[in-house]
């Protein structure tokens, strides 16, 4: 019977999911694509720089896929598995391709080659963009690569459409993915959808942190419902801050990284408190403090040392009229180049009303991706240079059939991420290992289709589903969801950003046990059953808290520094204790994390401390090289 | 059950589409073609023709005009032309909904006022015709016009005088109508370039508008002439008794036929 | 008029439905706006106090948003009388403009509630005028073709519609209830057909916007390329798309089938 052929669900319609809906449904396999917004509208439209890969040009300079994957290793210090990364760069140069040829408009060079601009963490020109606007290019041009699927029936989509639960089947004695339980979000109905297997590319977790560069979906909540369900978390406690956005009353908008790759400088006045309007301050008299710091990467270091060191410049006093601020400095660029960074110098302008072509930028730094998701796990080669293609397992989280792409998927970047490779990975994770996808579904025996399990399973997690929505709507309790909300936003942003300190972190441990009281006596302002946007943010919320105290848990646990993680009261690295995986296991009686270490093999580069050359550093590293290098050889 | 799909046009493969919707494309162009080009030429050779009435021979082309070997021929083309271009305009009119009154910019009015102005262009052609070339007695406005009485008299100039001087709001009638044509017409052949794709880039649309305008601008002078033109001149005794004479001849059932030749054709260069 | 008892409070007056088949009506909120506030930001803001002027307790007001950085086209509204994003609409600018922020659903799509109209037509239009480029499939094949600077500036600057629908909003020839095609997607097949490998499609999509509702009901209002939030060359789109047509056209004409 037609019906029982496999299908695959995928959730998500940003460059992940549709990245992996293209290639599972040109193999052949039909598609469910579950998105909460019409898919042309995801999260990844706002990625603005570009997209990492090793090309000709720098190739010809001395740089690799290895160099690539070094970057990232070290970027993310060694925090990364090293097999995916290593399959991933040495992939990226394929991606690229594959984007130009659907017709990305990436930016060229006079004979029509496309053009590069140099990015955070690297020294070689490698990043491939389309003006400042590249994830928006690419992600039109998967999605129009969807549309196509779509009009030959190929993929079916539910836009409009809330995950609400995995759907997993034990009859065999090991839990499977069969299917997930979704909500129209106009009419309300909430009913069960079956699939051999679901990928989940839900994106980050931004709106756990309120106001974020993160669009609003970006709440966590799929992943979180995932965890809840049984899948692990990895790393959930890495969050990058990014250093440059524009803070604003309803988010913090991104300034790309590009405005800095294409030349733009960070800068301070030299004396604190100075009020001169910034055309006013002479050059002597500004303090360019990450070129002072930093002469090898200078501006583009990546993206946790920017943010801290823009953080410290203003706690010391510096920032722009002595408060939380620093200046992003586009205006002494070429013409043509500004207009290479249009997109996101008109965002500045139509946001702040200043033209920052003439005037420096005014930044801050914000919450803007989450390097933890789902737990995932791959089979590598036997040298450990990649990964096996179409190796079933490749990035499946630990409950069988249920997938993780893209953000969500916690492998890749580490402790921090280098700008521009999260597009990378989004798409590679779509076209690598959608084939594993499609491998996966194929393997199972025809009598052990979702399509052919009897109902039990899906109908326990409708009606649980159905409960929980009843439970909300009926709740008359005094505390209302958005401000719940705006109270968790501000404690992870104050507790667990840029400066993670203990105390101020069991603080906020703390606020999440009220904010979970409060929670439990919710009043919700709408009760309606037609397109009751209250309800689905309330119902959010609830797995908002939880993903928050996995992430508060996993940072109080780590008592390291790394990355993106910051302990002023742990400022290594401690890699005897903490070169490991955190794995937060949700416990469904206390409602809490458990955590567990998984040591971080690394079988082709060994870790290395992280300087970036900063000067005040230097001597110690040189030390330590010397020693790590003896050590190693 | 929530989705609202209405599909579109361009996939839908109703077999009763009629066969105005199955040639959509060519009608739409010819409906632009036949603005453009039969109907442009004729207002634009009228209204030159007309302004001879400020200072120039307007008898002599006049004449010329009637002189035209196969003038019925024009004439149906042109009525066809202004038949089908006015038959499908009205159709494609109400086909939009006009929001100058949200949007005011220049061309949303532009457009607003293409579509005003040809609905006053119809009706205006409708009664100049009527009047003048069908002798019809609209309501006692009755102003026949002749290019020569049925004894050769030129009447052509006298005519048209005595059809503007009949009454102001026949001069404002003219003005406006005439107005309306031009404008429809001109700004017709500034959307038309961006219709076939002659302009196609912001500049070379602004360049062509000022040309458009340009031609505007000197239909305007010429009707301003023509109707300056009709007002100036005096009316004589002798081209009332003519006219009159000429009117008579017509209702008690003369023919073109029995009127004298026409001095034109006969002798050509009379100068 | 705005009430100044509060500091720095602004009336909203907001055209709300509750379902699609339901009469609209109005509700008023004062809105107390920060600098820097925008509509959204007003919006969460009622979200969180859904009280009315008047002082009763109503449901909140549903509107689409996403991205709030004017990338994701979520959001457009009609404000003050005028299509556009509500996530760049500042309060500040507004406050110049009217006594009152005064927000109404896009007309020219089914309301679903409140603000959120349903724009799925527009989605449609995009696989009838088959938006994309025919590649063969997604398999490591090499580069695609190289390009020329010129031609990447024109076909990036068309590559930014978020499929928002102002453009649609505004045009006195897109309605609710007639199948004209509109400038985004007539815009879209631009795009493609001057893609290399895109243009293998061309014949397909000039056919398609030469049935009834395509290219050539535009009315050349022109309203598209003043409200498209994104500074698109629509009306050059519009004239490219016209050209195509009028050479296809005459090219089958003559050596069609």
């Amino acid at each position: 019977m037609a019906d029982n052929q496999p299908r695959v669900i995928v959730v998500g319609g940003g460059l992940a999911g549709l990245a992996a809906s293209v290639r599972i449904a040109e193999a052949g396999v039909p598609v469910d694509l579950f998105s909460m917004v019409p898919v042309k509208r995801s999260h990844s439209v706002c990625a603005q720089g570009g997209i990492n890969a090793c090309n000709e040009v720098a190739r010809q300079q001395g740089y690799s896929e290895w160099l690539h994957m070094d970057e990232t290793l070290y970027g993310g210090d060694f925090l990364n598995h090293q097999p995916p990364v290593y399959e991933m760069t040495h992939w990226a140069p394929k991606v690229i391709d594959l984007m130009d040829r659907m017709g990305v408009p990436f930016n060229r060079t006079s004979e029509g080659q496309r053009d590069l601009r140099l990015f955070g963490g690297s020294l070689f020109k490698r990043t491939h963009f389309a003006g400042a606007t590249t994830g928006q290019q690419l992600l039109y041009a998967l999605d129009e690569q969807t549309r196509r699927y779509e009009a030959d029936g190929k993929v079916t989509k539910h836009e409009f459409w809330e995950f609400l639960w995995p759907v997993l089947d034990d009859s065999n004695g090991k839990k499977r993915c069969v299917g997930i339980v979704a909500q129209d979000m106009r009419s309300m109905q909430i009913r069960a959808f079956r699939a051999d297997a679901v990928v989940m590319a839900t994106g980050g977790c931004g709106m756990v942190f309120g106001k974020s560069t993160m669009s609003v979906i970006c709440t966590g909540g799929a992943a979180s419902r995932c965890y809840q369900a049984g899948a692990w978390l990895g790393n959930p406690e890495f969050i990058q801050v990014h250093p440059t956005a524009i803070p604003g009353e309803d988010k913090c908008r991104l300034m790309s990284e590009s405005a800095r790759g294409e030349g733009g400088r960070v800068w301070v006045p030299r004396k604190k408190n100075d009020d001169r309007p910034p055309n006013d301050i002479p050059t002597a008299e500004r303090w360019y403090f990450l070129e002072e710091k930093y002469p090898k990467y200078g501006n583009l270091v990546p993206r946790d040392i920017a943010t801290r060191e823009i953080f410290f410049v203003c706690q010391q006093g510096h920032g722009i009229g002595g408060g939380r601020m620093v200046y992003l400095d586009v205006t002494h660029l070429p013409d043509a180049t500004k207009h290479k960074l249009d997109g996101i110098l008109e965002i500045y302008e139509k946001f702040t009303g200043d033209n920052p072509r003439n005037v420096p930028m005014k930044i801050f730094p914000a919450v803007h991706y989450s390097m933890g998701g789902l737990y995932t796990v791959y089979t590598a080669k036997e040298d450990s240079k990649g990964m096996v293609q179409g190796a079933p397992n490749n990035m499946m989280t630990n409950l069988e059939g249920l997938y993780a792409f893209g953000e969500v998927n916690y492998q890749y970047h580490g402790a921090t991420r280098l700008g521009a490779n999260a597009l990378l990975n989004c798409i590679f994770d779509g076209l690598f290992c959608g084939l594993s996808v499609v491998n996966y579904v194929r393997d199972q025996k025809p009598g052990a289709r979702a399509a052919e399990l009897p109902a039990q399973p899906f109908n326990t997690v409708v009606q649980q589903e159905q409960a929980k929505m009843k439970r909300l709507l009926e709740a008359d309790g005094q505390y209302n969801p958005y401000q719940i909300h705006a109270k968790l936003g501000d404690e992870l942003t104050d507790s667990c950003t840029v400066i993670r300190e203990e105390n101020r972190m069991k603080r906020a441990y703390e606020a999440l046990g009220e904010l979970n009281a409060q929670y439990k006596n919710l009043g919700l302002s709408d009760a309606g059953m037609w397109t009751n946007q209250t309800l689905s943010f309330a119902r959010a919320l609830g797995d908002m808290l939880i993903y928050a105290e996995a992430i508060l848990a996993g940072s109080i646990a780590r008592k390291e520094s790394r990355g993106s993680h910051y302990r002023p009261d742990y400022p290594e690295r401690d890699d005897k204790k903490f070169h490991k995986t955190t794995v937060a296991k949700f416990d469904a009686v206390t409602g809490r994390a458990t955590l567990e270490y998984e040591p971080v093999p690394t079988p082709l580069i060994a870790p290395r401390a992280r300087t970036y050359g900063k000067v005040e550093a230097e001597a110690d590293d040189n030390k330590k090289d010397k020693k790590e290098e003896a050590a190693t050889s | 059950m929530t989705e609202h799909t209405p599909s579109t046009a361009a996939s839908s493969g109703d077999p009763a589409t009629s066969f105005l919707q199955q040639h959509h494309f060519l009608f739409r162009r010819l409906h632009s073609l036949s603005g453009i080009l039969p109907v442009g030429v004729f207002v634009i050779m009228h209204l030159f023709t007309n302004f001879q009435m400020l200072g120039g021979d307007f008898q002599h082309e006049v004449d010329f005009i009637h002189s035209t070997p196969a003038l019925l021929v024009v004439e149906i083309t042109l009525w066809l032309s202004i038949a089908f271009h006015a038959g499908l305009g009205l159709v494609y009119t109400f086909s939009g909904r006009p929001n100058v009154r949200r949007y005011r910019y220049g061309g949303n009015w532009r457009y607003y006022l293409q579509r005003i102005t040809g609905f006053i262009a119809l009706g205006f052609i409708f009664v100049h015709v009527a009047t003048l070339r069908w002798r019809w007695d609209l309501f006692g406005w009755f102003t026949p016009f002749y290019v020569r009485g049925f004894d050769g008299q030129p009447l052509a100039h006298a005519t048209t005088a005595m059809a503007l001087q009949h009454a102001r709001w026949v001069v404002a009638i003219y003005l406006i109508g005439a107005m309306s044509v031009v404008y429809h017409w001109s700004n017709g052949l500034w959307t038309s370039a961006i219709t076939w794709g002659v302009t196609i880039s912001a500049p070379a649309q602004r360049r062509w508008g000022y040309v458009c305008a340009a031609l505007g601008i000197a239909l305007t002078v010429f009707s301003l002439g023509a109707v300056v033109g009709a007002l100036k001149y005096h009316v004589t005794d002798e081209d009332r008794r003519s006219i009159r004479m000429t009117v008579d001849f017509y209702e008690s059932g003369g023919t073109d036929a029995d009127t004298k030749p026409r001095p034109h054709t006969a002798t050509h260069g009379h100068e | 008029m705005a009430t100044n008892t509060d500091q720095k409070t602004i009336r909203f007056k907001v055209k709300r439905q509750d379902a699609p088949q339901t009469a609209p009506y109005w509700q008023d909120f004062d809105v107390p706006h920060p600098p820097g506030a925008n509509v959204i930001s007003c919006l969460l803001h009622i979200a969180a106090n859904p009280v009315t002027a008047d002082g009763r307790t109503v449901a909140p007001v549903a509107w689409d948003c996403n991205c709030l950085e004017e990338v994701c086209g979520a959001c457009t509204m009609v404000i003050n009388g005028r299509v556009r994003q509500s996530c760049s609409a500042l309060i500040s600018e507004l406050a110049e403009e009217a006594a009152a922020v005064t927000l109404e659903p896009m007309t020219k799509f089914p309301v679903v509630r409140d603000l959120m109209v349903d724009r799925s037509r527009m989605f449609k239009n995009l696989i009838d005028i088959k938006a994309w480029v025919p590649i063969d499939g997604t398999h490591a094949l090499g580069p695609g073709p190289t390009e020329s600077p010129a031609n990447q500036d024109t076909r990036y600057a068309l590559s930014r519609c978020m499929t928002c629908g102002c453009c649609l909003e505004a045009c006195p020839q897109f309605l609710l209830d007639n199948h004209f095609i509109g400038a985004a997607a007539i815009s879209q097949a631009r795009y493609f057909n001057a893609h290399e490998t895109g243009k293998t499609l061309q014949d397909d999509r000039l056919e398609a916007l030469e049935t009834p509702g395509g290219v050539s009901d535009c009315g050349n209002a022109q309203n598209c390329v003043q409200v498209c939030p994104k500074d698109i060359p629509l009306t050059e789109s519009i004239a490219a798309i016209g050209r195509q047509t009028t050479v296809h056209a005459i090219k089958s004409f003559f050596s069609g089938k």
